[in-house]
């Protein structure tokens, strides 16, 4: 297997890694075709990074619209039909069935319960700010620390909207939910029955709410986050 | 990205849990669309096109199968289509690899006023396009959701219905024939 190629893939790990890192030192012409395919992959990001839309959506429709949808060049014809189709499929749902908003804390306790199961896995920063930014509308990033892990995220909460995502994260041994949602999207959160113990921790950063639910009295997570550069 | 839960089976694929997957993996569906046509403008109109398409045709999606891979599918079927009229509308043949000058090399380093050497980034970007489409379909695909997705092999190799060796051996050999042409001498290490 060609050593350079998966020191490029970011695999080689351990002895592999270090032989591979004293060559590097030693090897002029080694170092140049890495340098050459770093800068090969910053041009493909750039040249082709797929487009994402900022979150104004000047199109009127029965459900939330997407960023992704609303930026990935439709023509008129084509976004009327897709829309529609979309508002229609929403509105006999919302009629049949409108469902009421769940409290955060309600929402923590059934992650719980349903063995907090994250439904997607962003892997690295880019992924996580390429996820924030499709569902969120912005693009966000989380600083490390070391007691605290990122599990992964939930849909279809229903906190805020149905669109609400929810971030479960493990700091030691508890277990921490963060409701997002775009801040237009926010209501006011009352006390919830049964809610002893935990604690709600709620902060704005530009157009997006979010709410941090776990036992812990002071927020965790919520510090951690910000905007991506 | 790795979506580890299945789109739920009882109700079939609604509009919505189209709408909502599409997002998620429109930026595959981008690199597969780039993958067949090679071209950023044309591959934004391929994944319009293939959308409408597949929410019409949202029926024959089997639940818990692979939405990127049986979407891509259709990014692919409509991309080879945009990709014929282009031709045809050019009037000429044109193959990925007559598109791509394979004699010339990546610009030279233009030098300022005051003797530093300036980067050009833009003439630079040209030559990775032109590079890009010497490559064939799948390994452009491979490659472009590898750097700039950053997704694991086992994720590409699931949207394309390809094996994870398979879509490994595409992104090496690409890496070493975009570096082969945009300046340096690839080759194993």
């Amino acid at each position: 297997m060609d050593e350079l190629e998966l020191y490029l893939d970011g695999t080689l790990a351990g002895e592999d890694l270090a032989r591979f890192e004293a060559r590097l030192s030693a090897e002029p012409g080694l170092r140049a075709q890495v340098e050459l395919q770093r800068r090969v992959d910053a041009s493909l990001s750039r040249v082709f990074a797929p487009q994402i839309a900022s979150p104004a959506a000047t199109t009127p429709s029965a459900t939330p619209e997407r960023p992704w949808i609303a930026r990935i060049g439709w023509t008129r014809l084509a976004a009327a039909v897709f829309l529609a189709l979309l508002a229609g499929a929403a509105f006999v749902a919302h009629r049949a069935a409108r469902p009421e908003r769940v409290h955060p804390v309600a929402a923590y306790n059934d992650e719980i319960a349903t063995g907090f199961r994250p439904s997607v896995v962003c892997e690295n920063d880019r992924q996580m700010i390429e996820f924030t930014r499709s569902t969120l509308g912005v693009a966000l990033v989380f600083a490390r620390s070391p007691d605290v892990h990122l599990v992964g995220w939930d849909y279809n909460t229903k906190v805020l909207t149905d669109d609400t995502v929810s971030l479960l994260v493990k700091a030691g041994d508890d277990r921490i939910v963060v409701f997002m949602d775009r801040s237009e999207n926010d209501r006011r959160i009352g006390k919830f029955e049964g809610s002893s113990g935990m604690y709600v921790h709620r902060r704005q950063i530009g157009d997006v709410v979010l709410y941090e639910v776990s036992p812990r009295r002071e927020a965790v997570v919520l510090p951690l986050v910000k905007p991506a550069a | 990205m790795v979506q580890t839960t299945p789109v739920r089976a009882a109700e079939g694929l609604s509009a919505e849990e189209f709408a909502r997957l599409h997002t998620q993996h429109a930026p595959v569906l981008w690199c597969i669309a780039v993958g067949v046509t090679g071209d950023r403008e044309l591959a934004r109109d391929v994944v319009q096109e293939a959308a409408v398409i597949g929410l019409a045709k949202r029926s024959d999606f089997s639940v818990g199968t692979s939405f990127p891979h049986w979407m891509g599918q259709i990014v692919r079927f409509v991309a080879l289509n945009q990709a014929r009229r282009a031709r045809q509308r050019a009037g000429i043949s044109i193959t990925p690899e007559s598109a791509a000058d394979t004699s010339a090399p990546a610009e030279p380093l233009g030098v300022t006023r005051t003797g530093d050497v300036r980067v050009d980034e833009d003439a630079f970007d040209d030559a990775t396009t032109r590079a890009l489409r010497t490559l064939d379909e799948v390994a452009r695909s491979c490659l472009l959701m590898k750097t700039v997705l950053g997704m694991k092999y086992s994720t590409i190799a699931a949207a394309l219905g390809i094996p994870e060796n398979t879509a490994m051996s595409h992104v090496h050999r690409a890496r070493r024939r975009m570096r082969e042409m945009l300046g340096g001498r690839g080759g194993a290490a």
